[in-house]
């Protein structure tokens, strides 16, 4: 595995980005220098206006996209080094993604959805049926187990997609606009499953242009032209924590 | 909080090592979810199978039915042709030679392998009539009378339908005649009952019998035969013009050559002999057919269905971009997509090829059936045409599942947009 440790530069976050860039040809930046670390047990709102580079950021994280310069460090492992095989498998095994348009399989059930989840992680059917079952219950859509998607409404749909999310037990949830394609009530319930997900152990980074839903998280980032700087309109004036190194902005406990 | 409860990883330490490559999905699993998805998209999935039944289909069928024909056209040789030789004089001056000397006929009938011998001599075209020509001059028909041995009957293959032969030579059955079942049709004789006779050159003659004949070197059907007599100088030309010789079918050649030893020994070429249609060289010349139309037709149905199933799964591919994506955000690899699909092009390769196998097998039955051929199936080519469909389907869907492995995540999700 070509993964190079790093030596007396070690960082210590569970999640590092380093001067992070991102360019789509020459003239196009999405992202430019961008710092940032996460730890487990928080939750994040990555907030800014369309077009900012928001879900450019998530990408990154997720290890959906690659950087196109600077350093991506992942419990100490310099991602960039690594291999497509081996970034595949990480996503499986240490990311769960909640997407706006749910991505769900229209002609497959809801336990199938779920069930697909878990598909790469090479775990029996019966062991991803039995795992699927119960987050379904968990996500509050027992009874409609066997129901097509295609009958859900939007809020149900991404409640699949959650449970799905969770089914490899993820360090970190990724969800972009979870609540984007949802009516204020469906949007509550869906915010509130998903801020339930974080725990000592885990983690939820939540996209969105919603400032009351990005308030509901302990930290946030604005991006705004492809540079990520700490949310300072839900940021107490006192605190002025924000670092050059890109450490979010943690407002008073909630 | 029950989602806290089974969404912690569980782990004390910290800071955990990221975890081995190692667990990930196997071959099989990546079939199971293949043959899913085909049973899931089983419309788009039923045209490419179509496409490879028709192509395989074809190739059997085109196959099948030509072994089938020539099957039969061997098993007419069979029978009968194949076990006679025809003598002929190989010029008019040499006419003669069939008329044979006692020491021949002699000779002749104890080569082993002889099962009989006959002479046929074309006497010339005469009128045949059941009337008098006094009473009905329009009841006339034109015939060939043949002067023949005894023999011909058997060495002719000639089978009796009413009647009976010609007798011996004795004398007193010069005027009998056995028309061929074609003139007997022609004159309305249907049955050779006592007494039935026919007018030749206004001689009256005495019908014996009708008879159907195999040996189609002269047109028997439509003939008057009656008895040949060398010493009969009244009749016309004195000399026959086929010695047709029908053996047993394993000495056919031996007898073939011993013939020409015993009519013309100097070798002076006197005498044409010919024997039976060389079966190898048939089997050679119709195999030469059937390959050449076989790959022909059958290359033509395989492009067709490549092109197709090229098609149809560069479509689904095309149509499926949100799905890789969202696959590979699950933790696919490049090699999981690209496998599933290729073996999903597998699948309705093989499907299609089974098909493709009953289509093929039930045209060259039912044809076959319906010619009274033999039907005749190589089943080593039966047993490989599903195979064929799928390696078909594999080498047409390699190209697809390569594109389809070669999508980004990002650009891919962001297609469903």
């Amino acid at each position: 595995m070509a993964v190079k440790k790093t030596g007396q530069n070690q960082p210590h976050s569970w999640l590092e980005l380093s001067a992070i860039n991102r360019s789509f040809g020459a003239r196009i930046h999405a992202l430019r220098a961008v710092n940032l670390r996460l730890e487990l047990g928080e939750s994040y709102s990555i907030i800014g206006p369309s077009g900012s580079g928001k879900s450019t950021l998530l990408n990154i994280i997720g290890l959906l996209d690659r950087p196109s310069g600077g350093h991506y460090w992942l419990q100490g492992v310099d991602t960039t080094q690594v291999s497509d095989a081996q970034i595949s498998r990480w996503r499986c095994q240490l990311f769960g993604f909640v997407f706006q348009d749910f991505h769900l399989l229209a002609r497959r059930s809801v336990i199938e959805n779920v069930m697909l989840g878990a598909l790469y992680t090479g775990i029996s059917r019966a062991q991803r049926w039995r795992r699927a079952n119960d987050l379904i219950g968990v996500v509050g859509l027992k009874g409609r187990t066997n129901d097509p998607v295609g009958q859900l409404s939007g809020g149900e749909r991404q409640r699949v997609a959650i449970a799905r999310a969770l089914i490899n037990e993820p360090k970190l949830l990724l969800c972009d606009e979870p609540t984007g394609n949802l009516d204020s009530v469906a949007a509550d319930g869906i915010t509130q499953l998903i801020l339930n997900c974080v725990s000592p152990q885990t983690a939820v980074i939540i996209v969105t242009h919603d400032q009351q839903l990005a308030a509901r998280c302990r930290s946030s980032w604005v991006v705004r032209d492809g540079q990520v700087s700490p949310n300072l309109s839900i940021m107490t004036s006192s605190e002025t924590a924000f670092t050059a190194s890109g450490s979010p902005v943690t407002p008073g406990a909630r | 909080m029950m989602i806290r409860h089974h969404t912690l990883a569980g782990l004390p330490d910290s800071r955990p090592t990221l975890p081995k490559a190692r667990s990930h999905i196997s071959l099989g699993q990546v079939a199971d979810e293949a043959l899913f998805t085909i049973a899931e998209n089983l419309r788009r999935a039923a045209f490419a199978m179509i496409g490879v039944a028709v192509g395989v289909a074809a190739i059997l069928a085109v196959a099948g039915l030509t072994a089938s024909a020539s099957a039969a056209v061997l098993l007419g040789f069979n029978t009968d042709q194949a076990r006679r030789i025809d003598v002929s004089p190989s010029s008019e001056s040499a006419q003669s030679t069939l008329i044979l000397t006692d020491d021949q006929q002699h000779s002749l009938r104890n080569l082993p392998g002889v099962v009989a011998a006959g002479t046929i001599d074309q006497i010339g075209a005469v009128s045949i009539s059941t009337l008098p020509f006094w009473i009905d001059p329009d009841g006339a028909q034109d015939t060939t009378l043949l002067g023949v041995s005894s023999d011909v009957v058997h060495a002719a293959g000639c089978e009796l339908l009413t009647g009976r032969w010609l007798l011996g030579a004795d004398g007193s059955h010069y005027s009998e005649v056995v028309l061929g079942d074609g003139l007997a049709e022609l004159l309305g004789v249907t049955s050779a009952a006592d007494g039935r006779i026919v007018y030749i050159a206004s001689d009256p003659y005495a019908v014996t019998g009708v008879v159907h004949c195999k040996y189609s070197g002269i047109n028997l059907t439509d003939s008057a035969m009656i008895l040949y007599l060398a010493a009969d100088g009244d009749r016309g030309p004195s000399a026959p013009e086929h010695l047709l010789i029908s053996t047993e079918s394993a000495w056919t050649n031996q007898v073939r050559s011993a013939v020409g030893l015993l009519l013309d020994p100097n070798q002076t070429g006197s005498v044409q002999v010919s024997g039976p249609p060389d079966y190898a060289a048939i089997r050679e010349a119709v195999a030469g057919d059937i390959n050449g139309l076989y790959l022909a037709l059958g290359g033509v149905a395989l492009l067709v269905a490549t092109i197709g199933i090229v098609n149809t799964r560069l479509m689904a591919v095309i149509e499926r971009v949100p799905e890789i994506g969202l696959r590979r955000a699950l933790g696919a690899t490049r090699t999981a997509i690209g496998v599933q699909f290729l073996l999903e092009s597998a699948g309705i390769g093989l499907v299609g090829g089974l098909i493709g196998t009953a289509m093929g097998l039930a045209t060259v039955v039912l044809v076959s059936l319906s010619q009274s051929w033999p039907p005749t199936i190589d089943l080593r080519l039966a047993g490989l045409a599903p195979l064929a469909g799928l390696l078909l389907g594999s080498i047409a869907g390699a190209y697809p599942a390569w594109r389809a492995s070669r999508f980004e995540p990002v650009a891919a999700l962001r297609a469903a947009g």
